[in-house]
């Protein structure tokens, strides 16, 4: 083992680097602590159904699985209530499945509150809408869309529920953005005896701040009244960008733009930028497929880079040139390969404590992992190629790429509120 | 190893978040789905208003806009699928396949639910 010569500037971004890497894991380990949280009094059900009307639930990822004895999906409040007075034992609510926690497994009852997914009331004067708390974000952006209206902060992934997503604190990004539970103005709460509540916030704010994000704990969240905002588009712009000097410019960038995060991309050296602002141009298009994209540029600007074997050696030196030669089995592996999403710095430090605990890594290998399919969002090829131009560190790269691909930049306008790719 | 690099690995290693369960990689489909098919399929709807409702509040999140779900209404994207057959697609929707959801996101749909939504998915329009 050689020790390498590490500078001192770079001492923080190694730093915010391992953060980032454990995030991912942060979730699955707080996981165990926040289910004991959830309904900690209730019992176990032990009596099984017949298996024939047994049913798996999963989360997304899988790795949160359960079978419970019971799956209800009530089609009304009056309905939940009921079911609530009539059952014993633990009874947890599953929204869409997108918590990494292991907040919804249970054996014994699940209840899907699917069937309550329509808005009831559009209030154009207070600026508000009332809607169902089983209404999925993305059907809400659609109809409120159609009014002129949209949410605030609306999160790209927006299939789940409303009741989960504010449940859990489900956010999109935006530094000076709050997550989508701070709009909520009231709400009806069915408690475990099935009592039903009608919560305010500027009537009672304790209990609307507890309600917030409550995990579930408090009871069914069955009815949401939300602020929201007049329509509004978002021009979006992705790039590619060496991960060191990224990470230098984040606060910058998240402090500029509506909206700004980072994809790493694993082995490369590299990460995609992708930021947000509101745009007021007229020149709206659909966004593009954006999976392959990004991955796309990093290929070309391997094949690019690959012709010049000097500029390699030069510039980034050493580590660029081995991160090039780590790209070619990347691309040759169908996407084994998963992209970190994260919010640098809100919970870097907290990561960074488990890793400087040795929890951190435990679980990357030995988990299954169904997923296979990397992610990152983009729609204009050529765009990372521009950003690699303004690299503060290597003279070579910079001029090099800006001759040689400076025309492949691109950028356009998306339109937000019925596309639920448009915010990343 | 240099310390820098060792890190990285960590970082490498951590690799974990796909981050929306209809962005997962599917089958190519030959054609994927232009503008025109996108807009066309976001006015689509089930004739029957039950099943309308059902298909709006689960399936539309992932099959009515441009995602790695195939597309309602695109027949290129669904006739890898087709061909596999319907009770197939049945099974993968019961227990889930990649980024779809076990029962799309409709807990509460009977088999016949299920067969109809897929028909009318996947019927071109």
């Amino acid at each position: 083992m050689s020790q390498a010569p590490a500078p001192s500037r770079s001492t923080t971004r190694r730093q915010l680097l391992t953060g980032t890497a454990a995030l991912a894991l942060f979730d699955a380990l707080r996981g165990g602590t926040l289910a004991q949280l959830v309904l900690p009094g209730a019992q176990a059900q032990t009596q099984a159904r017949a298996p024939s009307t047994q049913r798996r639930w999963q989360n997304w990822s899988g790795l949160q699985q359960a079978t419970p004895a019971n799956w209800a999906t009530p089609a009304s409040e009056a309905e939940l209530q009921q079911l609530l007075r009539g059952t014993k034992g633990e009874v947890r609510p599953a929204g869409s499945g997108h918590s990494f926690t292991a907040l919804v497994p249970t054996q014994a009852t699940l209840v899907s509150l699917d069937r309550l997914a329509s808005v009831v009331n559009i209030d154009k004067a207070a600026m508000t809408v009332t809607a169902q708390a089983g209404m999925r974000i993305g059907a809400l952006a659609r109809a409120l869309d159609a009014q002129g209206l949209a949410l605030r902060n609306q999160p790209d992934v927006d299939v789940q529920t409303l009741a989960g997503a504010i449940s859990t604190g489900t956010h999109g990004t935006g530094a000076q953005l709050p997550a989508l539970h701070d709009d909520i103005v009231a709400m009806r709460l069915v408690k475990p005896d099935g009592e039903v509540v009608e919560v305010r916030a500027d009537q009672d704010p304790d209990l609307m701040a507890a309600a917030r994000v409550s995990l579930g704990s408090l009871g069914f969240i069955t009815q949401v009244t939300v602020r929201v905002v007049p329509a509004f588009n978002l021009a979006r712009h992705v790039w590619l960008q060496p991960l060191d000097s990224l990470i230098n410019e984040a606060p910058r960038l998240a402090a500029q733009h509506r909206h700004f995060e980072f994809y790493v991309l694993p082995h490369t050296g590299y990460a995609a930028g992708i930021r947000h602002d509101v745009y007021t141009g007229q020149d709206l298009m659909l966004p593009k497929p954006g999976d392959e994209d990004v991955l796309g540029d990093l290929k070309k600007l391997r094949d690019w880079l690959g012709r010049f074997p000097k500029l390699r050696r030069s510039g980034h030196g050493e580590g660029l040139a081995q991160q090039h030669v780590a790209v070619g089995p990347l691309f040759g592996q169908q996407t084994q390969v998963r992209l970190v999403e994260d919010h640098l710095p809100a919970r870097a430090r907290q990561a960074r404590h488990l890793v400087e605990q040795g929890q951190a890594g435990q679980g990357f290998v030995d988990q299954p992992q169904r997923q296979a399919g990397g992610e990152v969002g983009a729609h204009a090829p050529g765009v990372g190629v521009q950003a690699l131009a303004v690299d503060d560190q290597g003279g070579l790269v910079q001029a090099g790429v800006a001759q040689g691909l400076a025309q492949a930049r691109e950028e356009g306008a998306v339109r937000r509120a019925d596309f639920s790719r448009a915010q990343r | 190893m240099p310390l820098f690099r060792q890190t990285r690995l960590v970082a490498g290693l951590g690799l974990l978040l796909a981050l929306g369960a209809c962005q997962e990689r599917p089958p190519t489909p030959p054609t994927p789905p232009a503008d025109a098919d996108v807009l066309a399929a976001e006015a689509l709807r089930p004739a029957r208003p039950e099943l309308a409702a059902i298909y709006e509040r689960s399936c539309m999140a992932c099959h009515g806009v441009r995602s790695a779900a195939p597309l309602t209404g695109h027949g290129p994207s669904w006739q890898p699928r087709l061909a596999q057959g319907m009770d197939t697609l049945l099974k993968h929707t019961r227990e889930g396949l990649r980024g779809m959801p076990a029962m799309g996101l409709c807990p509460d749909c009977g088999e016949q639910d299920l067969r109809d939504l897929i028909s009318f998915m996947s019927t071109p329009r």
